[in-house]
């Protein structure tokens, strides 16, 4: 469909090096208006550094960029802005204190007038934007507060203030990273509204089913070289999509689930219930419980009660056949439990620290010891690290320097060391490439089948659930609701579940 | 670069990584001994054994107060206070010594005056999550008043002259007191620092305080501490200085609680928390009384050491900043 129209933005041959390291090889792409592209690769493709050139951020050293038919350069990204070349980062850069209004019009020439910020300028400019957005951007004021928006909205803000810049070409780099289903339904609405007026989006996402259902072409990087061009969705299957990413075929291994009856007739680990719920809810020995719902549908609040991270006085809990009542995390700690939070940059790692010091605290503060035990503490890490198969430049170096999923993958070192009887995960593989993903699966299983240890873990990604799960349920307004079992847990189901629990 | 690449840790040798840890503060280090060798050689005096003790003796009360800094600048606090403290625990010590004419009254009154007000700092900060500024701005200006209040605006002259061994006295045979303490304060801090779970808690929290939490540090006990610990050390302080002078001012601490948190920084403390180290502090602090020291013999007008100090701090902090950069410890 887009075939005869010419392309707006065309990379070519692009290399790019820091020093020595080279990021990418021989990359490109070609986008044409009112199409939706993804851009996938798996970590270290040289997505990010993609990204980084688009954006005006970066300069190629090699290779050639034309916009519209004519070569050009950006010299930094207003300069791309100014083109027409808009990124919106999975950090997004809005000014929270601030209204929508100033938000999207704030850099515009036309508001300030000598100095003075013309404040009915500033909202003509800001709902023209927004009413370019269509259905989902009609429910923002333009002098709401940004930061009291639904992240959703904030989205949709970077967006307006892009279109507001007459951007004709948006670069979306992880956008429902943070947004639930509905929201990114919303999202997609956007998205969709904004292809007609013949803007091109590019997409970037680790989230198959999302690039299937959006996308109407994909290019994929591997190794800084782009392997697939440009290959509209319907000839591309999603295996063959996983292939190209990682150059062989990844063995995902379909395991077979052990029988509902045999998990029955082991120790149940823990029971939990609410108040004024329909039933109590135990997860046993070996056991891996999936909570699906929406995002706010109390999920995550139901593992941070159990951790002891943030307290629910409306449910109770029992542990090892005794009541159980949570404090603080290390009471939990204490009591064999292990938790992975949502956001690994907020809850779990030590940026400025050497690793060893995220990898390590846990254990440290179950040995309620005072002195540190330096050469204990090295060989711990040391094995863990030979464990979770991660490379790291140097041992005294810090998190930030590893990439997302193997940042995700030292929360999860951190859990093994002392086999932990009952596993907490929250959005465990958030933002970690396809091979990490099934790393993660794989260390799942494994502590729940070699561990005989319980898993409970939330995750927005159904086909996770369905992979792992041996009973889902489904939450609602704090609560559970539904429990789906065995061949229940599929996509559909809790689609289904999900959608009819928002249903009031 | 696959992920699927071999697992590999690269083990530097002990020395490489020590230096590596310490970059900076070795760098400041060996600032510190360039210039006293240039002052050396243009005044002739710098080295002399006389000038470098009255250096070390005008530097151990600022040095223990900045290492109560550090602990709370580690945990991404700030104290402000400490200056006010050092001024009110030396008043209220050095009264409550002329009053009972007991210097171990003296002592533990003054202690005490920094151990609670420390206390009262820690818990605002943490239990009712109050800034930091705000907390110890609040409590800079009720201690400087307070010491004026219960001093009546005079300055205090200590007459029992058996306080004087406390500073100048010899526990060790040939070596005055104030050495002890300092290579005491710099040791302990070390340990504490480095070789406790405690002080990798102080890391843990300036680094990420909800990641610390999540991981079972109880955070608020350690702010509690660190802010009572930087209390403390500020009455230490002001004994040290009272019984230096023999006597105690009003406004004896006036400006010290920057003079603390600057040599921090110069050691590489970072106000946003998670770094700083006890040797760095010792260098900082060594530096900024050096500075004096230097233009006192240089015969410079005294009214340029600000200057000279706020220079050194923008560079010191540059070169950290850069420094940090390309050794991956930054955010």
């Amino acid at each position: 469909m887009t075939e005869t129209k010419a392309p707006i933005l065309e990379l070519k041959h692009i290399m790019k090096a820091y020093d020595a390291n080279v990021a990418l090889k021989d990359a490109g792409l070609t986008v044409y208006p009112g199409e939706i592209h993804a851009l996938m690769g798996a970590n270290g493709a040289g997505k990010s550094t993609m990204i980084k050139i688009i954006a005006g951020a970066h300069k190629p050293n090699e290779g050639e960029i034309i916009l519209n038919g004519e070569a050009v350069t950006f010299n930094n990204p207003k300069d791309a802005l100014r083109k027409g070349v808009a990124v919106v980062y999975q950090e997004l850069s809005l000014v929270p204190h601030l209204t929508v209004s100033e938000n999207i019009a704030l850099s515009a020439d036309s508001v300030n007038k000598k100095g003075r910020y013309d404040w009915a300028e500033s909202d003509r400019l800001a709902s023209a934007a927004l009413k370019r957005l269509g259905r989902a951007g009609e429910g923002i004021g333009v002098r709401d507060i940004v930061g009291n928006l639904r992240a959703d909205q904030m989205q949709m803000i970077e967006i307006a203030r892009a279109i507001g810049q007459d951007a004709s070409i948006i670069l979306l780099d992880e956008p429902t990273s943070s947004l639930n289903f509905e929201e990114t339904e919303n999202l997609f609405a956007v998205i969709r509204e904004l292809v007609k007026q013949d803007i091109a989006i590019i997409f970037v996402s680790h989230r198959m089913n999302e690039i299937r259902e959006i996308c109407d072409r994909i290019s994929i990087l591997r190794d800084g070289i782009l392997v697939v061009d440009g290959r509209p969705m319907s000839q591309i299957s999603d295996d063959d999509i996983v292939t190209e990413m990682l150059g062989e075929k990844l063995e995902s291994e379909k395991v077979e689930k052990t029988p509902l009856e045999e998990i029955d007739k082991r120790q149940p680990l823990l029971t939990f219930g609410f108040e004024g719920g329909i039933q109590d809810y135990v997860i046993h020995e070996g056991e891996i419980i999936g909570l699906a719902g929406l995002a706010g549908s109390g999920r995550s609040s139901v593992l941070r009660a159990i951790w002891g991270g943030s307290l629910r006085d409306d449910m109770h809990f029992e542990y090892m056949g005794e009541e159980f009542k949570p404090t603080k995390p290390s009471k939990s700690l204490g009591s064999k439990m292990a938790y992975v939070g949502e956001d690994r940059a907020i809850s779990g790692l030590f940026f400025g620290q050497p690793i060893l010091e995220t990898i390590i605290m846990g254990h440290r503060n179950l040995g309620r010891k005072m002195i540190v035990n330096n050469r204990h503490e090295q060989d711990v890490f040391r094995d863990v690290i030979r464990k979770i198969q991660i490379k790291i430049p140097a041992e005294d170096c810090s998190p930030s320097a590893l990439s997302g999923g193997n940042q995700q993958k030292l929360l999860f070192g951190r859990w093994i060391i002392d086999d932990a009887k009952l596993i907490l995960l929250d959005e465990p593989t958030r933002g970690v490439d396809v091979r990490t993903k099934e790393e993660i699966y794989q260390r799942i299983r494994t502590m729940a089948a070699e561990n005989n240890a319980g898993v409970l873990m939330v995750s927005s990604e159904l086909n996770e659930l369905e992979l792992l799960c041996d009973r889902v349920i489904v939450m609602r307004d704090g609560k559970g609701e539904n429990v789906l079992s065995g061949d229940e847990i599929t996509e559909e189901n809790m689609m289904r579940y999900i959608a009819h629990a928002e249903g009031t | 670069m696959g992920e699927n690449t071999p697992v590999t840790i690269q083990s530097d040798s002990k020395m490489k990584k020590l230096i590596r840890a310490y970059k900076l503060e070795l760098g400041m280090a060996v600032i510190l001994v360039v210039m006293y060798i240039i002052l050396h050689f243009v005044t002739g005096t710098a080295l002399k054994g006389s000038n470098i003790r009255n250096v070390l003796q005008a530097s151990a009360p600022l040095l223990i107060m900045t290492m109560g800094q550090l602990v709370v600048v580690i945990t991404g606090g700030i104290d402000l206070s400490v200056g006010s403290l050092y001024s009110l625990s030396g008043m209220c010590g050095v009264l409550v010594m002329l009053r009972t004419q007991s210097i171990t009254a003296g002592v533990l009154v003054a202690l005490g005056v920094g151990i609670l007000c420390g206390v009262i700092n820690g818990v605002l900060v943490a239990k009712v999550k109050m800034a930091p500024f705000i907390v110890t701005l609040a409590m800079q200006g009720a201690a400087a008043s307070l010491t004026k209040i219960i001093a009546g605006g005079n300055s205090q002259t200590v007459t029992l002259q058996a306080f004087k061994a406390f500073n100048r006295g010899e526990m060790i045979p040939g070596v005055r007191n104030y050495m002890v303490y300092m290579v005491i304060i710099v040791v302990v801090m070390y340990l504490l620092l480095r070789k406790t779970v405690f002080g990798r808690w102080i890391y843990a929290t300036g680094s990420n305080e909800e990641a610390s939490r999540l991981v079972g540090i109880p955070v608020d006990r350690v702010k509690i501490i660190c802010y009572t610990m930087s209390g403390f050390l500020s009455a230490v302080a002001a004994l040290l200085g009272a019984s230096r002078l023999m006597n105690v001012e009003v406004t004896s601490g006036v400006g010290m609680e920057l003079d603390a948190i600057a040599a921090a920084c110069i050691g590489g403390a970072s106000l946003s928390g998670g770094l700083g180290t006890a040797f760095g502090a010792l260098i900082g602090t060594l530096l900024q009384k050096g500075i004096n020291n230097g233009i006192n013999l240089l015969g410079i007008n005294s009214f340029w050491t600000g200057t000279v100090t706020g220079i050194v701090i923008i560079v010191s902090v540059y070169v950290g900043m850069v420094a940090g950069k390309n050794s991956k410890k930054r955010k």
